[in-house]
């Protein structure tokens, strides 16, 4: 059955729905030069959801397993750092929350979240107006 | 039934009196006590509605019930609004304000808003519907007529800012030019006792 393998979070474990990330899930063997992708693919609102993380290979000692996300770098995507957790000796627990860094703005005061709240009003009343062309009255 | 003069009197006990429920081992000191206004009105304390840099006026005011949702449990808060769309155009955009929280994401669980139209030259009177496309709008004609583009409140996150800053704001459109009003009225809930702030725009 189909269950949250990863949730993207911040640091207070807040799940970044609107996050545009992709992930991978890497297994490191002892005595391997690097890690193989086991798992990879988009981060769809703030979650991977798959059956389960793949069985590593029993002929073979994990070292470690590792959840990689890479945030896309675009003007309109969120505000947090890509991240890679690593988990030694064994697969990363089902439902692991990545907390990612914050890299944006924490806004100071009330005049800043105004501001913010203002531009982004323009950039939406735009997109509308290009739907919805203005008529004379 | 006769309409209790006091809240005593409707539940019957005084409120010096600590008294211990039937069956249970709880007293009076170890459980929240609601007034039966605060039961009727559902909301914690008066909701007050700052002015707004559009001419909107809103707030948010703490709600009584709490939600345990699988386990996780969250207070409940609710969002008013009321502004106008004026003067006519085919888009408009009202901000509303910010909900900031200390952490988690908040769910809007609620939603009883309304749209106010002038219909003086249609049937007569204003129109009152629930605000979602469809809903009744005017121009200057003061003829009500359904709005068939979009209209919804929009919960927003601010790209630079922590994802726990949602900004609100009311969209509507239209192919033709219109105006209404908006009365805002929304519940949502958030993380237990987390803080909850909000910045009227």
């Amino acid at each position: 059955m189909e269950d949250t393998l990863i949730k993207v979070t911040d640091e207070k474990e807040t799940l970044l729905r609107p996050i545009d990330a992709t992930f991978k899930v890497e297994y490191k063997y002892e005595g391997e030069a690097t890690a193989e992708v086991v798992l990879e693919g988009d981060v769809k609102r703030g979650t991977v959801i798959k059956d389960e993380f793949p069985a590593p290979d029993a002929s073979k000692d994990l070292e470690y397993s590792e959840i990689v996300i890479d945030v896309k770098d675009e003007p309109n995507n969120l505000a947090y750092a890509s991240k890679t957790s690593r988990f030694a000796g064994r697969v990363p627990p089902k439902g692991t929350p990545v907390p990612l860094p914050f890299k944006g703005n924490i806004p100071k005061n009330k005049e800043e979240k105004q501001l913010a709240m203002a531009e982004k009003r323009v950039s939406l009343l735009e997109r509308l107006q290009e739907r919805f062309p203005p008529k004379e009255k | 039934m006769a309409t209790p003069q006091s809240n005593e009197q409707f539940v019957g006990i005084s409120p010096s009196e600590n008294l211990t429920e039937r069956a249970s081992r709880l007293t009076n000191s170890q459980r929240q006590i609601y007034t039966y206004e605060e039961l009727m009105g559902g909301v914690i304390g008066a909701t007050t509605l700052e002015t707004g840099s559009q001419g909107q006026f809103a707030g948010i005011s703490k709600l009584v019930g709490s939600y345990n949702i699988g386990g996780v449990e969250y207070d409940s808060y609710n969002l008013k609004c009321i502004a106008s769309l004026t003067p006519e155009a085919t888009s408009h955009v009202v901000t509303i304000g910010s909900i900031e929280v200390g952490a988690g994401n908040i769910f809007f669980i609620n939603n009883r808003s309304n749209v106010e139209a002038v219909d003086f030259n249609g049937f007569g009177g204003y129109t009152n519907n629930p605000l979602t496309f469809g809903a009744m709008v005017d121009d200057s004609t003061d003829i009500a007529r359904p709005l068939t583009g979009l209209f919804y409140v929009n919960q927003e996150n601010i790209p630079t800012f922590p994802i726990e800053f949602n900004a609100m704001y009311i969209i509507a459109a239209d192919a033709a030019n219109f105006e209404c009003d908006v009365y805002v009225d929304m519940d949502f809930i958030t993380q237990k006792d987390t803080t909850v702030e909000f910045t009227i725009a």
